[in-house]
């Protein structure tokens, strides 16, 4: 009998991933209000999964505790679901439930790799969500967000170049101890990267402004490259590149773009060792398997053995690919749950993306136009460089996925992330109703 | 005023026509999933064509955790004999059973207490069910085990044996291929060790010091000086710098001194007399060789012996070392002598050696030496199979056919005498490479046959102090007649 449960649940878990995928779409396409049955389907499939995932460990490991983890993350999801249902009943429920389905599927594979990290996870996100449950309430009441172009532009390059001088000064690795924690700086910088371009441009989108902001964002990359974090400085560029076509419209600035990038990376290969390095590595890790190429190409077997279908839950070795927990998350889903399963969650990555642009198009300003846009690039881009790199289409560049991997600040911050998509969502509804107001009022 | 309100309608995004208002979100998301789309199929293509590649791959320990779901595929000769296969008692355990023992120790390997040889290198295949994912899910319900793959080498019975039997209790190697495809025949190393013994032995067996190692593979991880066999390339290295390589005469008086190198010898001393290049290189004499290599453009013949591959990668599946060559343009003139006549400070591994003589046995182009012919799942469906594969042309045909006539001499009139009046004709060279003191020497023996129309290399290494057997070349002959049958 529990062989049985071992042997087939990849199959079905499989089945219920490919579904809840499916139900996403399906979602998008379908009219708001016609969506509670997608919406039944997806909190069954959602929980379904999650419970099948734990009862595998608890079998596996014959430990009590992976039920109490397994009842405090249904109680954190039950409570997000049911709060965002009452505070923003106009919220988006489908990224709320692709969210959670992430952040599940997230803890299950980190509970596995390493249960202490999963309950610390865990605590994050539950504080996390807490303070970000705030976040579309203070969007709608206060509206000089959009004022502090120039503030949000400081802030990012302080955190940065904290982050620089914390790397050279104690060789600290992409983060700052404080005490017990350690914050990842380039993960929040994401943020007011976002705010500060979006508020520039609602200014103004005249030439001056455009070199101007321009150059702020590329100081954001060139700090970013200097400290390393070549993931994170090629996310603000895509995502700069892609709100200043927003704002002007003008494709020619994208063309404009992509000649600088090749340029700017063409340098930066000159330039930096680590760049070089990284590539070299890309190229052919098989020559390196001893040293740097080691990770990517225990990924590789990771994937490759994986297969379809997956060793199962528990039966494969995640644990062979150095920090699988953070920048090979990707690879290590895919050896347990199979390529059918990780190209289903994948899809559920750009569900996000396009329900995010979706959420932009129907924005009624252009600041949240641009802010909805800039972080759905962000979110989006983020996915393709962790997905591209651990499947060495790409060079590895450290990146996470939002919300499965682990990491306390990419968490926090991608969860603030949604909140202010979801506080974009809101908005357009409130919009739009006082539009209908007055035009309600003049037919009156 | 027109023209105002345009302006106005341009800047305003909110009031343009919702068609054009989505644009940019529109492409934008376009653009996601296509790079998205680009990740899916390079997803699927890995899985379903790349992946094969990389995961037989010593380092994919992740095989392991299949053994007990899997029982291990058999490994077996060219013909069907088995060499390696698993017994499943009633109980479910499972033992590795290895029928000819240590006659394939080495180039088989073992799989207990670690791996090595073939048990490692096609690990993965071993211990993989190349199946369709509908019968894989039909056995996982009924929770049989899977059948591993096959593994059909190139290997033959008759030849390892003779090989093995010829060597006797002497330490070194025999290996042997088609030079015109790159299979290995034969691949023997002596001290062996019975594989089935793995369990018991494999602590003794690492007790032994490199020297008397019975893990070792000699035919490609030992290396040793060349000694004649060398002469070869010094000879090619002739060729290609004087075009007139054919007139060249030598007046040997048993040895020679060059200015500024050291005294060179002939074997015993021996006064070859006047020589041509054939009858020099037949008589391998020294006093020949040593001038011709002082004659050469040092930076030429460096470069020359470098595309033969020394310190670098052989580029074969399996365990070996990489031979060394270490002159340079900087180096003495006795250095340059010794070098030229194989003693000095190059080492070269017996599978190197065989590859040199596989080249120009084969017009010139050095082919990569394999060892698995194809992969065949439980059903007899093939999984995967392996072809010739070329790694460079090192000389012109031209070239191949004149240093073959040269290696024809030598055993029709030179140091091969093994082969006078042989059933075919053989092309070869022999070699003696004094190591330590000088005292003592391994003998060497390099070749193909028949000469004109190349089916089989063979190279032989016989480690000094060798008993039972004159030198190499017998054991190359031994293994030869049981080739041709005689």
């Amino acid at each position: 009998m529990q062989s049985l449960l071992f042997n087939l649940s990849k199959y079905v878990l499989a089945f219920l991933m490919a579904f809840y995928c499916l139900s996403g779409y399906i979602g998008y396409t379908t009219k708001e209000k016609k969506r509670g049955t997608i919406y039944f389907w997806q909190y069954l499939l959602g929980f379904l999964i999650h419970l099948l995932c734990y009862s595998i460990l608890y079998v596996a490991y014959d430990d009590v505790k992976y039920i109490f983890l397994y009842v405090v993350e249904f109680i954190y999801f039950f409570v997000v679901i049911v709060v965002y249902n009452l505070l923003y009943p106009k919220a988006s429920k489908l990224l709320i439930n692709n969210m959670c389905m992430l952040m599940a599927i997230g803890f299950v594979m980190i509970a596995r790799l390493d249960y202490d990290k999963c309950v610390k996870q865990l605590v994050i996100a539950a504080i996390s969500t807490i303070v970000t449950f705030i976040i579309p309430a203070l969007f709608k009441k206060v509206k000089t967000f959009r004022n502090f172009a120039w503030i949000y532009c400081g802030i990012g390059l302080v955190l940065l170049v904290i982050l620089l001088l914390g790397n050279q000064v104690f060789g600290a690795n992409l983060t700052i101890s404080i005490g017990e924690f350690s914050i990842q700086p380039a993960e929040f910088v994401k943020i007011t990267f976002v705010l500060f371009v979006a508020s520039a441009f609602n200014q103004s989108t005249d030439f001056r402004q455009i070199v101007l902001v321009s150059i702020a964002a590329g100081l954001h990359c060139l700090l970013l490259v200097a400290a390393t974090d070549l993931g994170a400085a090629l996310i603000f560029f895509i995502c700069y590149l892609m709100m200043l076509y927003l704002a002007t419209r003008k494709a020619r600035y994208l063309a404009c773009g992509f000649v600088a990038f090749a340029g700017a990376s063409a340098l930066a290969y000159q330039a930096f060792s680590h760049v070089k390095a990284r590539v070299t590595v890309w190229l052919d890790p098989w020559s390196y398997i001893d040293t740097t190429g080691y990770q990517i190409t225990q990924a590789l077997f990771a994937i490759g053995m994986g297969s379809w279908f997956g060793y199962g839950l528990t039966l494969g070795a995640p644990e062979k690919i150095p920090v699988a927990i953070k920048d090979f998350m990707f690879a290590a889903i895919t050896e347990e749950f199979g390529i059918i399963f990780s190209l289903a969650l994948f899809l559920v990555c750009l569900n996000n993306l396009i329900l995010m642009m979706n959420i932009a198009s129907r924005c009624n300003t252009l600041f949240y136009r641009l802010v909805a846009v800039g972080l759905g690039v962000t979110y989006g881009f983020q996915v393709f460089l962790a997905v591209g790199g651990s499947i060495k289409l790409i060079p590895m560049t450290g990146v996470t996925i939002p919300f499965v991997s682990y990491g306390g600040s990419s968490l926090l911050s991608s969860l603030v992330m949604f909140a202010l998509i979801n506080a974009m969502y809101n908005m357009r509804h409130d919009e739009r109703e006082t539009v209908n107001g007055k035009e309600v009022k003049k037919e009156r | 005023m027109e023209k105002k309100s345009k302006k106005k309608d341009k800047k305003d995004i909110l009031n343009s026509k919702k068609g054009l208002r989505n644009k940019e979100t529109n492409i934008i998301s376009y653009c996601f999933m296509s790079i998205f789309a680009i990740i899916m199929v390079y997803l699927v293509i890995f899985n379903e064509f790349l992946a094969k590649d990389i995961l037989n791959n010593p380092y994919n320990s992740l095989v392991d955790t299949q053994e007990d779901n899997v029982i291990r595929g058999d490994i077996l000769a060219s013909d069907g004999t088995v060499l390696a296969t698993t017994q499943v008692d009633s109980e479910g355990n499972q033992t590795r059973v290895y029928p000819l023992g240590s006659v394939f120790s080495h180039v088989v390997g073992f799989n207990n207490n670690g791996r090595s040889g073939l048990e490692l290198s096609e690990n993965y295949y071993l211990l993989s069910k190349a199946d369709n994912v509908l019968s894989q899910i039909s056995d996982d319900i009924d929770g049989e085990m899977y059948e591993g793959d096959d593994v059909y080498t190139t290997l033959s019975v008759t030849l390892q044996k003779a090989a093995y039997e010829a060597l006797g209790t002497n330490k070194g190697a025999v290996i042997a291929m088609d030079p015109t495809t790159g299979k290995i025949l034969c691949m023997v190393s002596y001290p062996s060790y019975d594989p089935n013994d793995a369990v018991d032995d494999y602590s003794t067996w690492l007790t032994y010091d490199s020297d008397d190692s019975v893990l070792l593979n000699r035919a490609t991880q030992g290396l040793y000086p060349p000694g004649s066999t060398f002469k070869i390339l010094t000879l090619l290295a002739y060729m290609e710098q004087n075009s007139d390589y054919e007139d060249f005469t030598f007046n040997c008086s048993g040895s020679v001194s060059i200015s500024g190198g050291t005294k060179i010898n002939c074997a015993s001393n021996t006064v070859h007399g006047y020589e041509t290049l054939v009858t020099a290189f037949a008589n391998s004499c020294n006093s020949a060789f040593a001038t011709i290599g002082v004659s050469l453009t040092r930076a030429e013949y460096i470069s020359l012996v470098s595309r033969f591959l020394f310190n670098q990668s052989l580029e074969v599946d399996f365990t070996y070392n990489e031979s060394s060559f270490s002159l340079t343009t900087d180096s003495s003139i006795s250095a340059v002598e010794e070098t030229a006549i194989g003693q000095g400070q190059t080492m070269i591994s017996p599978l190197h050696n065989l590859m040199i003589a596989s080249s120009v046995a084969n017009d010139g182009v050095m082919l990569k030496p394999y060892l698995v012919d194809k992969v065949v799942d439980s059903n007899g469906n093939t999984v995967i199979s392996y072809d010739s594969e070329e790694l460079g042309i090192m000389m012109s045909e031209k070239q191949a056919e004149y240093i073959t006539t040269c290696m024809k001499q030598v055993c029709k009139t030179g140091t091969g005498s093994a082969f006078r009046n042989y059933g075919v004709s053989v092309a070869g060279k022999t070699g003696s490479a004094q190591y330590g003191d000088g005292s003592n020497y391994h003998s060497w023996f390099v070749g193909f046959a028949p000469a004109d129309n190349p089916k089989i290399a063979i190279c032989v290494i016989l480690e000094g102090g060798f008993t039972g057997v004159s030198s190499a070349q017998y054991v190359a002959r031994a293994v030869l007649d049981a080739y041709f049958g005689y």
